[in-house]
């Protein structure tokens, strides 16, 4: 446990939080490696924002051990949370201090020299020229910039971010992945929890899911998507007759119209199929004998491709609330 | 090592000041409670002296020194509850307690920092309004009796108490119930109806039980209050003046004890 405990940059073990007779989170393991980003994903009342608190200290956990950088808790907190920068639920200032001077009381919170990294970080995160302004005229997404930089200044090797990129519009976002990405090739792990799946599959290489205070999958991103079943679509001349050719082939689950209105191939028609395969199949070696099969059957094939699940898709499938 | 924390707990200290320095408003707001109002009044006085001295007496004096000490112990204890429990509290309910919390500074030191800094702020301003009203008594007495300096020392002394125990009272209740309106409510009804009430000096019975209270036991305290034992006693801290000040001292620590427990131990 110690050995895994030091190459991770955060892990909890049998984690249990309480809130009367609520088990908020359950027995939670959870092994974030370091220099990565790590998804955090789980529908709305899952247990994200708790684990985070628990994690940092603002709450005290029932049961379970936390170790983060090698450090266990509640021991070696304070060196620990040192090299630890956290926005909790979402950012929040002094809306009558500027962002500056906000800035300077939570480098005056963490002391050794802080203070000396705030306009590196002001710069860092694009807000130099309007870091002399009060927060409360800041917008949503200057908020958010700013809960970055607050979590810089401390040089954090661990970076812990609830979901950081709400408010941001499309070029903000675009940045925001940029930043984490830089933040990872510097060597630091970013941990974030978000609902935006696609963002997560776009910034992260390690995800966990967690539902109703458990972590239902954790692992490889690129692991995790490829579990889900893949889908060849094909556009060819006839779908009805293509259909019936390939719903007997070994590998394939189910053929269907690739419209998706659920209607059964028309023979004769011109159209989409998706051809969906079954998990042991590797859908490249699938596509090239489907296309060979399907030609050689003299029907004319003007399109195939493989169609992978997204993130979101696999969510929902594991997901209490939407995976029923 | 401990250089170092002592140098880190001064740094928070100054970051608390600042928290309280830029709000302006309850800035303007000590300003004129602690200083403005009295400073308009004593102006008044004088004018109305200088404009028609045959009805207006000397605005200076040892009464004025007593009437202005009591006016800036009673509005500098306003003062004192609206900056404590804006310093007690501002961090919990804008948010910022659990960002300063995640630094992985001890809760106990940031509530500590606010002690020395809301007295920072409070202090000066009692010194140097307390130091105006003396000037001001002894350079406008004009005939009056003029005040003694102990008088000046022990009326400052006592307005200085006051609103320090206030102060200090409103920060830690504030850090407890998590609340500036509820704690700013709480103690305003304490100062102005609760403790004046309990200490009124007609109803002299069950005086020890009441004197728990550490409103009663300011009041009793008070040099107006010593003034009046000294007639029987002289000038000597009777029994129960020294059970008033132990009184206050278990009230302040006590609930400094128990606003840092409820620091160390809120869910942020």
């Amino acid at each position: 446990m110690s050995g895994s405990a030091d190459s991770a940059a955060l892990s909890v073990a049998g984690l249990t939080k309480r809130f009367g007779s609520r088990v908020v989170i359950d027995g939670v393991d959870l092994s974030v490696p370091r220099g990565c980003a790590f998804g955090y994903l789980g529908p709305n009342g899952a247990g994200k924002t708790t684990l985070i608190r628990t994690v940092l200290g603002l709450t005290r956990p029932d049961a379970g051990t936390i170790n983060i950088l090698g450090l266990e808790m509640p021991a070696g907190r304070e060196e620990a949370l040192a090299k630890v920068g956290a926005i909790v639920d979402e950012p929040r200032f002094h809306g009558y201090l500027s962002g500056l001077e906000n800035l300077e009381l939570l480098a005056a919170a963490r002391g050794r020299g802080t203070a000396a990294r705030i306009w590196p970080c002001m710069e860092r995160v694009g807000l130099a020229e309007r870091a002399r302004e009060r927060v409360a005229r800041y917008s949503m997404g200057m908020r958010q910039r700013l809960g970055v930089a607050s979590c810089l200044i401390a040089d954090p090797s661990l970076l812990v971010l609830d979901e950081p990129m709400n408010g941001l519009d499309p070029a903000g976002m675009l940045e925001f992945r940029e930043l984490m990405r830089s933040l990872v090739a510097e060597g630091r792990t970013v941990m974030l929890s978000s609902h935006l799946l696609d963002e997560v599959q776009r910034t992260c290489d390690y995800v966990a899911i967690v539902d109703q205070g458990h972590i239902v999958v954790q692992g490889r991103l690129d692991d995790l998507v490829r579990q889900q079943t893949a889908s060849i679509r094909v556009v060819c001349d006839d779908t009805g007759r293509a259909a019936s050719l390939l719903s007997g082939l070994e590998g394939i689950e189910h053929v269907g119209e690739g419209s998706g209105d659920g209607q059964p191939p028309s023979p004769g028609a011109p159209g989409q199929l998706v051809v969906r395969l079954g998990s042991a199949w590797q859908p490249e070696p699938m596509a090239a004998a489907v296309n060979r099969y399907l030609v050689q059957s003299g029907i004319s094939v003007s399109g195939l491709w493989v169609e992978r699940a997204s993130l979101e898709e696999r969510f929902l499938q594991l997901t209490s609330r939407f995976g029923a | 090592m401990a250089a170092d924390l002592k140098a880190h707990q001064r740094t928070l200290v100054g970051a608390e000041i600042l928290r309280i320095r830029r709000r302006r408003a309850l800035m303007i707001t000590l300003a004129v409670l602690g200083f403005g109002i009295l400073a308009f009044v004593g102006a008044l006085l004088e004018i109305l002296h200088a404009a028609n001295p045959a009805r207006f007496g000397p605005p200076g004096g040892t009464n004025a020194l007593n009437g202005f000490g009591g006016a800036l112990s009673e509005l500098g204890a306003i003062a004192g509850i609206l900056i404590g429990a804006a310093a007690g509290s501002a961090d919990l309910s804008a948010g910022v307690l659990r960002s300063i919390v995640s630094t992985g500074r001890p809760r106990s030191s940031l509530f500590l920092a606010r002690v020395p800094a809301v007295l920072a702020i409070v202090v000066p301003v009692v010194v140097v309004t307390w130091t105006a009203i003396s000037c001001y008594s002894v350079g406008l007495a004009f005939g009056n009796a003029e005040p003694t300096t102990s008088l000046m020392a022990r009326e400052g002394a006592w307005a200085l108490l006051d609103i320090g125990v206030y102060t200090l009272v409103a920060l830690a209740f504030s850090a407890i119930v998590g609340s500036r309106s509820v704690t700013v409510g709480v103690l305003l009804g304490v100062s102005l109806v609760v403790s004046p009430l309990l200490a009124m000096p007609g109803w002299r019975s069950y005086i020890g039980i009441r004197q728990l209270f550490f409103g009663v036991s300011l009041r009793w305290i008070a040099p107006y209050q010593i003034l009046l034992q000294a007639r029987v006693h002289g000038f000597r801290m009777t029994e129960a003046g020294w059970y008033a000040g132990l009184v206050i001292a278990v009230w302040v620590v006590g609930i400094l004890v128990c606003g840092l427990w409820r620091t160390v131990r809120r869910d942020v």
